[in-house]
């Protein structure tokens, strides 16, 4: 049965790859590098559209560059009312509704409005570029593109970039013909003059509660609080690492040595792997969560959480469910590696 | 095969089969995954039935290592790697599929498309259900004389009917995305309702102390 359906896999893919038409294609680094930096160095301001699983979010989203200081400001225009202002590393959610405050500061961590991903290098090992011509987006020119993955472990992207100064203007993540999430503008001005007070929240968050996301500033505060000493028991180390090893999924493990973040409460070591494109963030809380393993998505990200021994790994990313439980095993063997008392004394 | 495999039992043999062919729950691909990764034999196996089907697909076996490789790296897969071959072509109208892929329609791709829509994070996805459609048909139109670009597309595993919203899960989601790096403005901003976070935001309000209520970011 098996041998019969491939055989009539092959035949008809056989044909339709024959049948595919040849396109331009390049390494899609430099193309990458221009975007990153159309996308922190110009003013812009607009109407998004983000849509996955079936929902349409519409932000208005203003960015402007100050002093080299990536600043944004998106507002929720329909749904619960939110509020999203990052200035450099630091990103603060309001949710007036629910007098809510969500405090990022990526302290340690690489400036968020590093969009380009970590390992460029990496890009072209996984991903090739497609040109496609030209296409229209929001009332400007644009060109096309197509980010191939070569293999099954990610999504391909679909980019439409700003034909006079590369913004992008709108993205695809696809699986295959399926669209599983896109964000695209649906109308921008570029190169506008915006003042900072345009990033000012109009909201009066006095009383809100707070949370925040990363406990280093707590920390300082809060020395001896529980939250303290369940981060020292997780053995946390400064500096940075690279582990790239002979990994099928890609994914390079790099940046903070496991970065202390707070998540539900709890402080966890947070890891980041790239492969050029996607990101995936793996998450170390001490204890076991006592599952067999979990999992969920929304749009393209998946999440996947699993306990190993007396330790939970949390993975999320924008990544196909599989390549998250293939970089379980990976990331398992290296972050262990990495908390060996040899391992932290070298660095 | 080897004689290595007569002590594989057949049933074991048919899972790896169904494994390959991403016919799996995920519930048992999460098992045989773990098998899989201490079972030399039956990596083997999977890899064996995985180049069969790269070499019915047309698919170079050594492009990339093949999954022999990969899983004696230590890494292992149940599914992404049979990841089928397609064209993409966004322009294309009816039915969105090649017609290969519907004479083999049943396999395990027609499948993980049709249960990726199973959203459990957000709660609202039988409100719109035309808007995803209009997404993901309507919006490739836009461009004149489509290209196609054949790449292989992962092949998805269902998510568990036991996973439903999760609020530890939906908080390891926002921490992501708040600092998930991304091609284009606004694709890197948590997106989650204070409703889908739910009790995970809560909980941690609750146990944090308080800090500064200032914000120095929405001051300025």
């Amino acid at each position: 049965m098996i041998a019969h359906l491939r055989l009539i896999f092959g035949i008809f893919a056989g044909l339709t790859l024959m049948s595919a038409p040849v396109r331009a294609q390049s390494e899609p680094v430099p193309l990458l590098q221009q975007i990153n930096d159309a996308m922190q160095t110009l003013d812009y301001e607009g109407t998004l559209v983000r849509s996955m699983d079936g929902r349409l979010y519409t932000l208005h989203v203003a960015h402007l560059n100050s002093d080299g200081v990536s600043m944004e400001k998106l507002v929720s225009m329909d749904g619960e009312p939110r509020e999203i202002v990052r200035v450099g590393n630091e990103l603060v959610c309001l949710y007036p509704n629910r007098q809510l405050k969500f405090i990022d500061k990526t302290a340690g961590a690489s400036n968020a409005f590093t969009r380009l991903p970590l390992v460029a290098e990496n890009v072209g090992r996984f991903y090739e570029l497609v040109s496609l011509g030209t296409d229209r987006v929001a009332g400007r020119e644009a060109k096309r593109f197509f980010i191939r993955p070569k293999d099954a472990f990610r999504y391909g992207h679909s980019l439409w970039v700003d034909a006079e100064t590369l913004l992008p203007l709108r993205m695809q993540l696809l699986n295959g013909k399926r669209v599983v999430e896109e964000v695209r503008f649906t109308d921008v001005q570029i190169g506008v003059e915006i003042p900072k007070s345009a990033l000012i929240s109009d909201i009066d968050d006095s009383g809100f509660q707070v949370i925040h996301a990363s406990p280093s500033e707590l920390a300082e505060k809060f020395s001896e609080s529980p939250v303290q000493r369940a981060a020292n028991t997780l053995s946390a180390a400064p500096g940075e690492v690279v582990v790239e090893g002979d990994s099928a999924s890609g994914f390079t493990l790099r940046g903070p040595r496991g970065e202390m973040v707070q998540v539900n409460g709890r402080t966890v070591r947070r890891f980041e792997y790239s492969d050029g494109i996607a990101t995936v963030s793996v998450f170390v809380a001490a204890g076991s969560s006592g599952t067999g393993g979990k999992h969920g998505k929304m749009g393209a990200t998946h999440s996947y959480q699993r306990s190993v021994g007396n330790r939970t790994m949390t993975l999320v990313g924008e990544v196909p469910l599989n390549t998250l439980r293939m970089l379980a095993e990976q990331a398992d063997q290296q972050i262990t590696a990495l908390d060996t008392p040899e391992a932290v004394a070298t660095e | 095969m080897t004689n290595g495999d007569e002590s594989m039992n057949s049933e074991l043999r048919e899972q790896v089969s169904a494994f390959v062919d991403g016919e799996l729950d995920s519930n048992e691909a999460e098992l045989l995954v773990r098998r899989l990764g201490r079972d030399d034999e039956l990596r083997s196996y999977a890899g064996t039935l995985m180049n069969i089907g790269r070499v019915m697909r047309g698919e170079s076996l050594s492009a990339d290592g093949g999954f022999v490789d990969r899983v004696r790296a230590g890494v292992v897969t149940d599914g992404t790697e049979r990841g089928a071959r397609v064209a993409y072509n966004p322009g294309s109208q009816g039915s969105g599929m090649p017609p290969w892929m519907r004479a083999a329609g049943g396999l395990a791709l027609t499948l993980g498309v049709a249960t990726l829509a199973l959203n459990w994070m957000d709660g609202g996805f039988n409100e719109q259900p035309a808007l995803a459609e209009q997404s993901a048909e309507v919006a490739p139109r836009n461009a004149a004389a489509e290209p196609q670009v054949d790449y292989i597309v992962p092949a998805e595993v269902a998510p568990s009917r036991l996973v439903i919203a999760d609020p530890e899960l939906a908080g390891y989601v926002m921490n992501h995305s708040a600092t998930r790096r991304t091609l284009v403005p606004g694709a890197g901003i948590p997106m989650l309702d204070a409703s889908s976070v739910g009790q995970g935001l809560l909980e941690s309000a609750e146990r944090l102390p308080e800090a500064d209520a200032a914000s120095e970011v929405a001051e300025q």
